[in-house]
């Protein structure tokens, strides 16, 4: 999905990885864009993939609608009347609520059902028993363009990023060693509030945000040879208006060059800025 | 700075393999020269073992511990950059050393350690000892190192040379957090025999291009173990 809002272009690509074609497995990741007037919303979410998360895909969806949600609500009136500090908190305790709410709705008019749960061990089983909100387990990161305000929200392993002068700046330090291989926060997990960030940046000074998952990330190893290998390429094809080659190597990384896990990409850039800074040569 | 193009600069995922060697003066003799055998054992097969991968570049580090703590070299090696040197005994078993030593080792690089800042697999550390701590606040340090998630992720195996003392067993189970993966080996023979199963298996499965590309390291460290257990039925000596 790409297109354009009023002073925005936006770009998002989700893509079923090679593991789960080979499996015949659901996508679990999900993203999604909204646009009016105002605004321009992106979403990429992670529906974890260990054995008791059996509804992370429905997880995901419902992470990013209620990103949409919560951020669609978010207008001139807040920024006038609240500081930067009790919007983010504001949003962050949002978001959560929605979520739950979502997930309770869920489970109450679809109960988990015994067929869902027959690959499980019997310590899976009981885990879910206790806790069904397990079972959507995802990550969530979203970013919106307001005016001069860009607002980005992450909880999870998946990137969220700042761009600015042709750089990639993330958007919230995780200085900790938690989050390696499948281990990563979670809207699921009872202190989620703990683990989701949330910030509002002056987007005078920003370019906008680039949102993925760790299916789109881990095959960099560094940073810096993210920024270089695919982001700034990336924007030079969404500036270029080349979104149907980008639709094409985010299917190709999923499917095949990448590690074989779901992928999302999702952008959301001013429209004004320059497209020198992004430029590869290539 | 070179301009790149969309495909470009995708890399092999690291997958480290960790070599904890008590070289305190019980190890004197035998039991240091069967590890110091095993490993140039181990050694010899890698190269084939990264040839057969095209998606992991499998890094070797080793530290030994007695009163103090030292790597055999600063950062881990490429398997063809690592060669072993004979490792001698002294001193008690700081088993705490240690520990603080993995738990620096298994941070990202931009926090001072070793582990990839993006993606990576999860290690295997295979710890060797005979006999109990003579740091008495080792759990505490234990404590430390298990916050870290590459270490809650990792492989761990514990080979108890020639200890039979639930003490010290329980030190080691401690470690790796399952009874299963602590083994007790009572010949030279057999020590070598282990390590080159563990160490050549682990490295074999989790750097199979399945593996690799599953991003699930719970699953293919129970893959592993799997493969580890069936070799070991056939060494004698061995109980676990």
């Amino acid at each position: 999905m790409s297109g354009s809002g009023s002073n925005t272009i936006y770009f998002t690509k989700t893509s079923v990885g090679g593991n789960h074609i080979k499996r015949g497995g659901a996508c679990q990741d999900f993203s999604a864009s909204y646009h009016d007037e105002e605004r321009t919303i992106v979403t990429s979410c992670d529906g974890h993939g260990g054995a008791v998360y059996i509804r992370s895909e429905r997880g995901a969806r419902f992470a990013s609608s209620a990103a949409v949600n919560i951020l669609r609500n978010v207008d001139h009136r807040t920024f006038l009347r609240h500081s930067r500090e009790e919007i983010t908190e504001q949003i962050r305790l949002q978001l959560l609520c929605e979520w739950n709410a979502m997930v309770e709705r869920d489970l109450s008019s679809r109960p988990i059902r015994r067929s869902e749960t027959r690959e499980l061990t019997d310590d899976e089983r009981f885990t879910l028993r206790q806790d069904p909100m397990k079972a959507y387990g995802t990550t969530l990161s979203a970013a919106m363009i307001y005016g001069n305000k860009l607002v980005c929200v992450s909880i999870g392993d998946g990137g969220c990023f700042l761009l600015r002068k042709g750089r990639l700046i993330p958007a919230f330090d995780e200085p900790d060693d938690e989050q390696v291989a499948n281990l990563t926060y979670s809207m699921c997990q009872e202190n989620a509030g703990a683990h989701l960030n949330a910030e509002v940046f002056d987007a005078n000074y920003y370019d906008g945000a680039l949102l993925c998952t760790d299916g789109v990330i881990n095959p960099y190893q560094s940073l810096e040879n993210f920024e270089r290998s695919l982001a700034v390429p990336a924007i030079e094809k969404i500036l270029q208006r080349k979104e149907t080659e980008l639709c094409d190597f985010v299917t190709r990384l999923g499917a095949d060059i990448g590690l074989g896990d779901d992928v999302t990409l999702s952008v959301v850039l001013k429209s004004n800025i320059s497209q020198r800074r992004y430029r590869t040569g290539g | 700075m070179e301009d790149r193009k969309l495909g470009e600069g995708i890399v092999k995922q690291e997958l480290n393999l960790l070599f904890v060697i008590d070289n305190s003066g019980s190890m004197e003799g035998e039991k240091l020269g069967a590890v110091n055998n095993a490993i140039r054992d181990v050694m010899a097969i890698m190269p084939e073992i990264q040839e057969d991968t095209v998606d992991a570049d499998i890094r070797i580090s080793a530290m030994t511990f007695s009163d103090s703590v030292k790597w055999v070299y600063p950062e881990p090696k490429t398997v063809s950059d690592f060669r072993w040197k004979d490792v001698s005994s002294d001193g008690g078993t700081d088993l705490s050393r240690a520990y603080d030593e993995l738990s620096k080792f298994l941070c990202k690089r931009s926090n001072g350690g070793q582990m990839p800042e993006i993606g990576g697999v999860a290690p295997i550390i295979i710890l060797m000892t005979d006999g109990l701590p003579t740091s008495y606040d080792w759990e505490e340090h234990l404590n430390a190192l298990k916050k870290k998630g590459w270490f809650r992720v990792a492989l761990k195996y514990a080979l108890a040379i020639g200890i039979d003392t639930d003490e010290a067993m329980d030190v080691l189970c401690k470690f790796t957090g399952n009874p299963e993966t602590v083994l007790r080996v009572y010949t030279a023979e057999a020590l070598r025999k282990v390590i080159r199963v563990i160490a050549v298996t682990a490295s074999k499965v989790k750097s199979s291009s399945s593996s690799v590309r599953s991003g699930a390291a719970a699953d293919n460290n129970a893959l592993a173990k799997a493969e580890i257990a069936g070799r070991l039925e056939a060494i004698p000596d061995v109980e676990w």
